[in-house]
């Protein structure tokens, strides 16, 4: 009787089931929220892959929600997650993958790769890697850039120097800036530089990198043993001597918000700014208008040490308790499949993470800049922040490390013992 | 008190008890729906991969209206017999919806948990009445029974919906991408107690305004008094209690625990995270930041008592000028540090132009650490002086003319006039410009986050700055909150020596 009670139960249940649905409507869509840091002009290329995903998926509504400010959307992201209403999809900053994984609140992707026809094996090998924490995969790579140096090809023309060439060395470097600094106006006042000098841990880490030093031990554990080592500190004295021997304008000159040594480069007073692909979308229109003639080199190296640059890259990734866990997933899938990868590397954005869109891309390009990015590929690293927690304190230290140097003139291995010091209790914590 | 003034004052007794009831239900309702949400969830998690799956309730009817209301709030399915919530239920990888679980409450159960302690309030109500004739009419006794019917709900509610939840579903395959609009998002049922536990404490106050009603009632013009004045401020009490009590309270208890966003554990630590900040010299680097960029409060006040002196003369378009001084002060804040960072700037700035006019080195103002805090001192005076400004024409306009003439029909120059007259009677103006404006200078944030960053070498690294840095950038939220201690402490001893100056003011001044 109860068997026969139950199985009655069961049309009826579907009936009613059905009538939900059909109460529901058209207008009942599930909505996904998806949110990054992109800029509008990423926002509009990403918006055509939201319509063909809501085109291929009935009933679902995409809402993209963007932060501008890297900082702020960090703060928006850990608060929706830890508040229980985290957006579907977000976009993972390669440098925050050990952040998040230490908190755990990253869906693993990996075994559901295959079911949303995300093939791993077409990826860069080496872009994949920033996103594996303890055998899980926590986001899909989009787009990378290697660190490189941007060089002013006429300006070396004037200097009567020769491009550089991959793999070029430290001293190479040296005698290139030299040439290029100049008084051009003749007022006695140096108004075109060889290079600048950023601050920053990102832009010099493939310096440190290609003198076969390190930021910290292969452990993570510790800075001390790794940037207070005399390579490491010879590499620091070069490009903190760079302001003081006047072949870089003064640091603390290059505000952020005004974006000062970008328009040192373009106007053609500098000759070397070292950045990743990301600078491309905003010096297209100058190098169309043939305004200037760029060329990329890796960062230089010191001899007997092969170049070595970090790989900064973002994935979409899934917070683990997102209610639309499947069409999440395959959200952040579409993201990436091929053609929205081309997409993306028409406008310039950044290196397609799929190695053959990345090889179309490149040889479609007239520049040749594109295959000098893709040549950094084999010597790409894993960022520090993609294995180290507390990262954001490790690149303060190392940008406070640089300003001890430039700004209150202490000596090298003063300020690299006081950031090893400052690291190492950061990293015991 | 007239009959007519007592008929209005029950009206609006009523009528605030009235809302208050529906402000109860609705929060009841938040709670009842969060509570069922979390029991449909956690049913959803445990059935996760059962199959085949468990049946339909026998309550609920096919027949009856099924209706999904909203997609973003928990999903309810009304019907004749039920009010059910539903989640969908997934395989074992959390990933295709084999079906759907629903916990409902029967709105006789509900009807009847409302009715019963609404009814035995308003008896107690009555009875009070017929009791203590004393209190009648005062609205005391209304608000008492509202929350008497409030405390009932919530303990019969939750009663009911703990006997009256029901496992439901059905058996789904197909179209999975639609069905996934039963998902739930994980429902704020910390933010329903809260509600729960002010409305609670609102009766509690109630009760208590009752209890203490019908004693005073021989002492009747205070007791109107008391209750009026408790009245008045009960709003900004709750908002105060709501938005500034409660976050201080758990902020000192985030700044002695190891406080993640994203952690379940945070075990408790003492003092730890301000020892931590004993021993780091950053913090002090910023609080002794703090203290210098505050001088340029002072500062400020005299240029801007200067200006108000220059603006306080009858003259021809005194008024546009008045404006365009005040300008500053209502502009975007983040405009104005652009702005100033390029005036600023050691290639290109328009100070280091004017210095160039003059053959002197150009200097690096947001670069050199010497001289990069006095720069957003600069601006912050320039900000500043507007308001300042503005107080200050204020009370100069309130000093009577008399004084001043006698002043004059005295012998005493300008100077006398200003040392014996003037500045005595600004005293209270500029008491308070300088006490609010260096607790103000304490929060100083956006020229420091858009202009240096706190650099150069943290020249410019101040504690609010810092803190911001340290929640979020950093991710640590316990040192951020420890730093907002010690911050919070600052100010308010500032507050404390502000009030005791402002008391020890002479009545006249």
């Amino acid at each position: 009787m109860a068997r026969g009670s139950r199985s009655m139960r069961a049309p009826r249940a579907v009936a009613a089931w059905a009538f939900v649905l059909a109460a529901c409507g058209a207008d009942d869509a599930v909505t996904l929220r998806i949110t990054s840091w992109q800029s509008p002009e990423e926002n509009a290329i990403d918006a055509v892959e939201f319509r063909s995903f809501e085109a291929a998926h009935p009933g679902v509504r995409i809402v993209n929600d963007p932060v501008s400010n890297s900082a702020e959307y960090r703060e928006k992201v850990l608060t929706s997650i830890g508040a229980g209403s985290p957006p579907d999809v977000f976009l993972l900053d390669g440098i925050d993958v050990a952040a998040f994984a230490a908190r755990d609140v990253v869906l693993d992707l990996q075994p559901f790769a295959e079911r949303v026809g995300v093939q791993l094996g077409l990826f860069f090998p080496q872009v994949v890697e920033p996103f594996r924490v303890r055998g899980k995969l926590l986001a899909f790579p989009k787009g990378f850039s290697p660190m490189v140096y941007y060089y002013n090809r006429a300006l070396f023309a004037e200097a009567g120097l020769a491009p550089p060439k991959h793999g070029w060395t430290q001293d190479e470097f040296l005698a290139a800036v030299r040439a290029l600094t100049r008084d051009t106006d003749g007022d006695g006042v140096v108004d075109q530089w060889g290079t600048v000098l950023d601050r920053r841990l990102y832009a010099w880490q493939a310096w440190i990198w290609s003198a076969g030093a390190d930021v910290l031990t292969a452990d993570g554990a510790r800075a001390t043993g790794a940037i207070d080592q005399p390579a490491a500190e010879r590499t620091l004295t070069l490009l903190t001597d760079l302001p003081k021997r006047g072949y870089a304008p003064s640091p603390s000159t290059v505000g952020r918000s005004l974006g000062y040594e970008e328009r040192l480069f373009y106007s053609g007073r500098l000759g070397l700014m070292t950045s990743g692909h990301w600078m491309i979308p905003r010096m297209r229109r100058y190098l169309e208008q043939g305004r200037v003639q760029l060329g990329v080199v890796s960062v230089p190296r010191t001899p007997g040490h092969q170049v070595k640059t970090p790989l900064f890259a973002s994935g979409w990734a899934v917070p683990y308790n997102t209610p639309h866990r499947k069409l999440a997933v395959e959200l952040a899938a579409w993201m990436v499949r091929a053609d929205a990868q081309r997409r993306r590397a028409a406008s310039g954005l950044e290196i397609p993470t799929v190695m053959t869109v990345a090889y179309e891309s490149a040889a479609k390009d007239r520049t040749g800049m594109e295959m000098d990015f893709l040549w950094q590929v084999p010597y790409g690293g894993v960022p520090w922040g993609a294995r180290v927690a507390q990262y954001r304190e490790v690149e303060k230290a190392m940008r406070d490390l640089v300003d001890r140097v430039v700004v209150d003139r202490v000596t090298v291995r003063e300020a690299t013992r006081e950031a090893a010091t400052v690291v190492d209790r950061v990293l015991s914590r | 008190m007239t009959a007519a003034h007592r008929r209005v004052a029950v009206l609006v007794v009523a009528a605030w008890a009235a809302a208050s009831v529906g402000v109860a239900w609705r929060a009841l309702r938040g709670l009842d729906r969060a509570a069922r949400s979390h029991e449909a969830l956690a049913l959803a998690h445990a059935l996760r991969g059962t199959v085949p799956a468990p049946a339909w309730p026998a309550g609920l009817d096919a027949r009856d209206s099924l209706a999904v209301r909203s997609e973003e709030t928990p999903l309810v399915v009304h019907s004749r017999s039920a009010d059910m919530i539903t989640a969908p239920v997934k395989d074992a990888d959390d990933w295709d919806i084999i079906g759907a679980v629903g916990v409902a409450a029967r709105w006789r159960e509900r009807a009847t948990a409302v009715a019963l302690p609404t009814a035995a309030a308003f008896a107690l109500g009555a009875a009070l009445l017929v009791a203590v004739p004393a209190v009648a009419g005062t609205g005391a006794t209304a608000l008492a029974a509202g929350a008497a019917a409030v405390f009932g709900s919530a303990a019969m509610t939750t009663g009911v919906r703990l006997r009256a939840a029901a496992e439901a579903l059905a058996p789904v395959g197909g179209d999975a991408t639609v069905l996934d609009r039963l998902a739930l998002r994980e429902p704020s049922l910390a933010l329903a107690t809260l509600a729960l536990v002010l409305l609670a404490a609102c009766a509690a106050l109630a009760v208590g305004a009752v209890r203490w009603h019908a004693a005073a009632a021989g002492r009747p013009v205070r007791v109107r008094e008391t209750l009026g004045a408790w009245g008045f401020i009960a709003p900004s009490l709750v908002h105060l209690a709501v938005f500034t009590v409660a976050p201080v309270a758990f902020l000192l208890w985030i700044s002695v625990h190891d406080w993640d966003l994203l952690a379940s554990d945070r075990p408790f630590v003492g003092l730890a995270h301000f020892r931590e900040l004993g021993a780091d010299p950053l913090f002090w680097r910023a609080l002794r930041n703090g203290l210098i960029y505050a001088l340029y409060v002072p500062v400020t006040m005299v240029a801007a008592l200067a200006a108000a002196l220059l603006l306080d003369q009858p003259l021809r378009g005194i008024k546009v000028l008045r404006v365009v001084v005040f300008l500053p002060y209502v502009a975007s804040t983040v405009a104005v540090a652009l702005v100033w960072q390029w005036l600023l700037h050691r290639d290109f700035g328009l100070l280091n132009a004017v210095l160039a006019t003059v053959h002197l080195p150009r200097v690096d103002w947001l670069g050199n650490p010497a001289t990069a805090l006095p720069a957003l001192m600069l601006v912050s005076a320039w900000g500043q002086l507007g308001y300042m400004m503005v107080v200050y024409l204020a009370g100069l306009q309130a000093i009577p003319a008399s004084l001043l003439e006698a002043a004059r029909l005295d012998g005493a120059d300008a100077w006398q006039r200003f040392r014996l007259v003037l500045w005595p009677m600004l005293r209270p103006v500029s008491t308070y410009l300088l006490l609010t404006g260096i607790i103000w200078s304490f929060h100083g944030f956006t020229l420091v986050y858009v202009m240096t960053e706190g650099g150069p070498a943290h020249a410019t690294d101040v504690l609010v700055y810092r803190i911001y840095q340290t929640a979020w950038e950093f991710r640590r939220f316990d040192v951020a909150a420890a730093m907002s201690v010690v911050l919070c402490v600052l100010l308010l001893a500032l507050t404390a020596l502000q009030w005791r100056t402002v008391k020890g003011e002479p009545a006249d001044a």
